[in-house]
């Protein structure tokens, strides 16, 4: 039982470290003319009993991603980095326009709508995937 | 001269012209700030006052002559800003669009959108950008000096923050403010930013400002 028990460690360790997490109302800004970042907005849900904590986002098509936070003091915003993002089990953290988002930056070619992107993240140290797709906004800011 | 050589009767008349002084201050005061509705974002009855200044944008210089005889939406951001430069210009684009059956920003109503970021924002790039939310949209930029000219006046904050690898983000006031044809800032709309609060702040701001030039 021991052995099957290590075996079983050995090879799922991976996708158990990350279970219960799903990506959902994922979308990429389109965004306007420029070589400016660009941004992606999603609700992290962790349906498991672990917390959950995610970090390194990586996208092929983009040379770096990171995750920011908006923070507003008085009338004024900053974009503060942020080195992970924490999702407690049984709950969800979003990411929306206004507040948390995902900075993708230096895109290797035209972000345009209906375009579609895969992301991947570092979930409690297993390697987690996610697609989103790139639409234009046309609501005020949240 | 000591308090003993004060004749009473001139104590007395100081005190009197005094509480005259302080009473016509109180007054006045109340006087100016009686009439000021309950209007979001209006700032009365000290708006403050747009000077001199020259910016540039691909069409030429943009000065407080663009703004004059004008209703300008005026919002400071940058192109290297991925999450609240272009929601804001999109409800920006929502707001001339529920506007357009008002006259007086139809007649005379303008957006304009102003980079702090002067070392990345061309203004031939900062054209495109706009003119991809709405082919109206004015934009500029300008030397810090030029930027520190209207930004000052207007309380704006600006300021360049390093975020490793030689790049920088910009830490920036976010509201939207609203410029009357007489250089006054009448209207400031902090965040978030709402389509329908914006187009309705207008209407009533400006609707005020006319009845007060």
């Amino acid at each position: 039982m021991t052995r099957l028990g290590a075996l079983l460690l050995l090879c799922c360790g991976q996708a158990l470290a990350c279970e219960g997490i799903s990506f959902e109302n994922v979308w990429i800004r389109e965004p306007p003319p420029g070589n400016g970042p660009v941004a992606a907005y999603l609700t992290v849900k962790n349906a498991g009993t672990e917390r959950a904590v995610l970090k390194d986002w990586r996208s092929e098509a983009f040379a770096h991603v990171m995750l920011h936070a908006t923070k507003r003091v008085d009338d004024r915003v900053q974009m503060l980095h942020q080195a992970e993002l924490a999702v407690p089990a049984g709950g969800s953290v979003v990411l929306a326009p206004g507040g948390m988002h995902l900075m993708l930056m230096k895109a290797g070619v035209p972000v345009v709508a209906g375009k579609h992107y895969r992301l991947s993240v570092s979930c409690n140290g297993a390697s987690a995937t996610f697609d989103a797709t790139v639409r234009r906004e046309e609501t005020s800011t949240p | 001269m000591t308090d003993a050589s004060v004749s009473p009767s001139f104590k007395a008349w100081i005190a009197l012209v005094a509480f005259v002084a302080l009473s016509a201050g109180l007054i006045t005061a109340v006087l100016r700030t009686a009439d000021v509705p309950a209007i979001q974002g209006l700032l009365w009855p000290d708006p403050p006052q747009i000077g001199p200044f020259s910016l540039t944008s691909d069409k030429g210089r943009i000065s407080e002559e663009t703004l004059k005889g004008r209703w300008t939406l005026l919002f400071f951001g940058f192109t290297h800003c991925p999450d609240i430069c272009p929601s804001t210009l999109a409800t920006l684009k929502q707001v001339a669009a529920r506007l357009a059956e008002n006259k007086t920003f139809a007649d005379h109503g303008q957006v304009l959108f102003i980079s702090v970021d002067p070392a990345r924002d061309t203004s031939a790039a900062l054209a495109e950008y706009v003119r991809y939310f709405d082919p109206r949209f004015l934009a500029a930029t300008g030397t810090e000096a030029e930027l520190n000219a209207l930004t000052g006046p207007m309380g704006v904050i600006h300021a360049q923050v390093p975020t490793g690898g030689g790049e920088y983000s910009i830490d920036h006031t976010a509201s939207i403010f609203l410029i009357d044809p007489q250089l006054r800032v009448l209207g400031k709309f902090g965040l978030p930013h709402d389509a329908a609060t914006i187009s309705a702040g207008f209407t009533a701001i400006s609707d005020f400002g006319r009845a007060h030039p």
